[in-house]
């Protein structure tokens, strides 16, 4: 029997990261961070200090102790009130500590995670290209001395502006065999192109061009001695990815949906708060129950996530839902507020925004419903 | 029944749609979208195309156009730049229309041939910070002073409020909900005008205001339609809903049309590069049905638009018409955005800006919401 409880340690990591967001992330503040688009560095060393960086990571390299559902919560709560934020640290903690964590070879663990616990260092994902799917992947490693010369382009990378090092897949030699390497950012032969996105503003998109860049042998991820094959490698790091994009989905819901009743609850209109109307009741009554739906998913997928099982169906079945309800609940939550839910004087544009990005971050939508067939036997 | 279009708005047609393609390309329309400033430009040219007479009676110079002509040239030029079509309200619905459907011939006289030539912009201020849905329950009042009114209050999401030349203002003059509204032509030179745009998600460049009115002096030739008028505001007002609605689903329909045009070439392209077979039937269903709701969203509009031509009862059709063509943009801008994937997010994707632009179309103009009280009301609920 699964258990969605929270135990009295997570109760009181979710109130440490609630208390958090209401101190340091007052809607001014939020505003002006998305307005510039920068990358909301001091929100993280913040982040840092109180350990909730280190929530994937051993207490060896200077984490807190591997502990998925915690990172979760954490990534949820920080999404309901600044989803880029939530978005930077769940690309701390699931796309590069717990993805190094369970994946890098003993020299890549002491290089990175204590740098990542501490908010220090950041690795970015740069996976896919023109396709979902590792079958499109054109950028090559050839061997070269006592290395690889990776040349490439990655697009839409997240983070890819302030990545002090990149994951990097690609094709080796002239087989279709595939590999994943630790590239340093400051290698030789590496430009970042930043592109505009629609909401998101923090987590900057960027496309990386890998232009015969150099990288050890051992920079492949895992090591010389590596367990998996880099197929099975790319799966976990996407589900971890995906269990990311899972937890903020659901908070951006969760935000969208807080602003929404709230509006409900004040705004008069016909002598009465908009809120007593049934047509606005039914509409925050099914966001509701989508919520609950969805966070079921995340923590299911969380859970499985945590007891070290393959969770590839558990998490695209979460970031489906979530991603879609993220979107239904900013859209709704706009209707609500009518025409001030139009201006950027308020937030739930912000969310409208935010939201759509999910639907194609990590993998998109429409790829995890091919995964889903094709582990059903279609 | 012979619904075709006739070869004169099948000609307004394509010459929309020419100028648009000229005037408006792409990279044009991502600019004015990013800078969001009112296009006086693109409106000078339209002006100078003679847009600005589809509307008005042939005895003023016009064109002669109803409804369906008005739709045709909103559904058109919001194919590409839907904030065009708003701006362009500010000429053919708050100026050529409502000044022949509620203005008397001398403020008809006065006004139409200058907006016909581009000289005039109007807006029309009704919805206030507590009377937005509940717009009768509006307040900014008009209080009579020196054979005169003098009004005061203040209107939000006015479009077009700043660069406008005449504000019709709905104010306050009697206690009666329905029949104590008077609507003003104010000249917004005036002394106590003032108007200040508001940063919105979409429809940049709409100059959408909140505006003031303090102690503004209007005359009693001020009244919309004459003094015969006063206290009868809320009545005109009624007069004009079937086309706005109409107008609105235009748009709606124009935006939806685009979207769907971009993720049929989107998917092509990838369907080009594919090496899974059938792999985009999903995508491919989730696409015709889209396509089939905005087709009979579209047949649900002109035949509405024909009945309004016939002078039909038909608040309940354009209502109808108003919420399914809104709801489907938002449904299909949506698909846009799941099918566009990560490119979709970028700011160089038109596909987010139509996701940008759609939502305003269920809120303004009545929404949904307001859209499904009216038709459940006449169907006896």
């Amino acid at each position: 029997m699964m258990d969605f409880e929270l135990n009295s340690e997570e109760k009181l990591i979710q109130k440490a990261i609630r208390d958090f967001v209401t101190k340091e992330l007052p809607q001014g503040v939020v505003r002006e961070l998305d307005g510039m688009g920068q990358f909301p560095e001091k929100q993280l060393t913040a982040l840092s200090k109180l350990g909730f960086l280190g929530l994937t990571i051993p207490e060896a390299f200077d984490g807190e102790g591997v502990n998925i559902v915690e990172a979760c919560i954490v990534a949820e709560e920080l999404a309901m009130g600044y989803p880029a934020l939530a978005a930077c640290y769940a690309n701390a903690v699931f796309g590069s500590g717990a993805v190094l964590a369970t994946l890098g070879s003993e020299d890549q663990k002491s290089r990175f995670l204590p740098g990542i616990a501490r908010g220090e260092l950041w690795v970015a994902l740069a996976l896919l290209e023109a396709d979902d799917d590792a079958g499109g992947i054109e950028t090559r490693a050839a061997p070269e001395g006592a290395g690889v010369v990776i040349s490439g382009e990655k697009p839409l990378v997240a983070l890819g502006d302030v990545a002090d090092a990149f994951l990097v897949l690609a094709r080796t030699g002239k087989t279709d065999d595939l590999a994943l390497y630790c590239v340093d950012g400051n290698a030789p032969g590496i430009t970042r192109n930043r592109v505009d996105t629609l909401g998101m503003h923090g987590e900057n998109l960027v496309n990386v061009v890998f232009d015969r860049v150099w990288v050890e042998s051992q920079a492949i991820l895992g090591g010389m001695d590596r367990q998996m094959t880099a197929p099975e490698q790319l799966e976990m790091i996407q589900n971890y990815q995906l269990l990311g994009i899972g937890a903020q989905a659901l908070g951006m819901a969760r935000g969208a949906f807080g602003l929404a009743l709230s509006h409900a609850k004040n705004r008069v209109q016909f002598d009465q708060v908009i809120g007593k109307f049934t047509a606005i009741q039914e509409k925050l009554t099914d966001l509701l129950c989508d919520i609950a739906a969805a966070k079921f998913l995340v923590y299911n997928a969380a859970l499985v996530a945590s007891t070290g099982k393959k969770f590839t169906r558990e998490v695209a079945m979460a970031k489906i839902k979530a991603a879609r309800i993220a979107v239904q609940a900013s859209m709704d939550g706009l209707q609500v507020f009518g025409g001030y839910g139009y201006s950027m004087e308020y937030d739930i544009q912000r969310y409208v925004r935010d939201a759509a990005g999910t639907l194609s971050a990590g993998i998109s939508n429409e790829s995890l419903g091919l995964k889903i067939a094709k582990s059903m036997g279609l | 029944m012979d619904r075709r279009f006739s070869r004169d708005q099948e000609k307004l047609r394509e010459r929309t749609r020419a100028f648009v393609q000229k005037e408006v390309p792409p990279e044009i329309a991502r600019k004015l979208d990013g800078e969001g400033a009112y296009p006086h430009g693109i409106m000078a040219k339209l002006a100078d195309q003679g847009f600005w007479g589809i509307n008005v009676a042939e005895k003023y110079g016009g064109l002669g156009g109803g409804i369906i002509e008005l739709m045709i040239f909103f559904e058109e030029i919001s194919k590409t730049l839907p904030v065009l079509a708003w701006t362009s309200g500010n000429v053919l619905l708050y100026g050529n229309n409502i000044l022949q459907v509620n203005g008397n011939e001398a403020q008809q006289k006065r006004f139409l041939p200058g907006l016909m030539n581009g000289e005039y912009l109007f807006c029309f201020a009704l919805t206030e910070p507590d009377a937005g849905s509940d717009a009768a329950n509006i307040i900014t009042r008009a209080e009579p002073v020196n054979g005169g009114y003098r009004i005061n209050g203040s209107k939000v999401f006015i479009s077009g409020a700043s660069v406008s030349h005449i504000a019709v203002t709905n104010t306050r003059t009697a206690s009666s909900r329905y029949k104590g509204i008077t609507s003003f032509l104010v000249d917004t030179d005036q002394e106590g005008y003032t108007a200040a745009p508001i940063r919105k998600l979409g429809y940049k460049g709409s100059d959408t205001c909140e505006v003031y009115y303090k102690d503004v002096d209007v005359s009693q030739e001020n009244i919309l339609g004459g003094e015969d008028c006063y206290n009868q505001g809320w009545k005109q007002m009624m007069r004009l809903l079937n086309g706005e609605r109409l107008v609105l689903s235009a748009c709606a329909l124009g935006i939806s049309e685009t979207v769907l045009k971009h993720l049929v070439t989107h998917v092509k392209e990838r369907q080009k590069s594919s090496r899974i077979q059938g792999k985009y039937q999903a995508v491919a269903h989730g696409i015709a049905e889209m396509a089939a709701r905005v087709e009979a969203g579209r047949q649900l509009a002109f035949q509405s638009a024909w009945m309004v031509d016939q002078e039909m009862e038909c608040v309940k059709e354009t209502s109808m018409t108003k919420l399914f063509c809104a709801e489907t943009g938002k449904a299909v801008t949506r698909l846009g955005m799941e099918v566009m994937g990560r490119l979709g997010y970028t700011m160089e994707c038109d596909v987010q800006r139509f996701y940008r632009d759609i939502p305003i179309l269920a809120i303004g103009g009545g929404t949904s919401q307001i859209q499904k009280n009216i038709i459940s009301k006449l169907m006896g609920l």
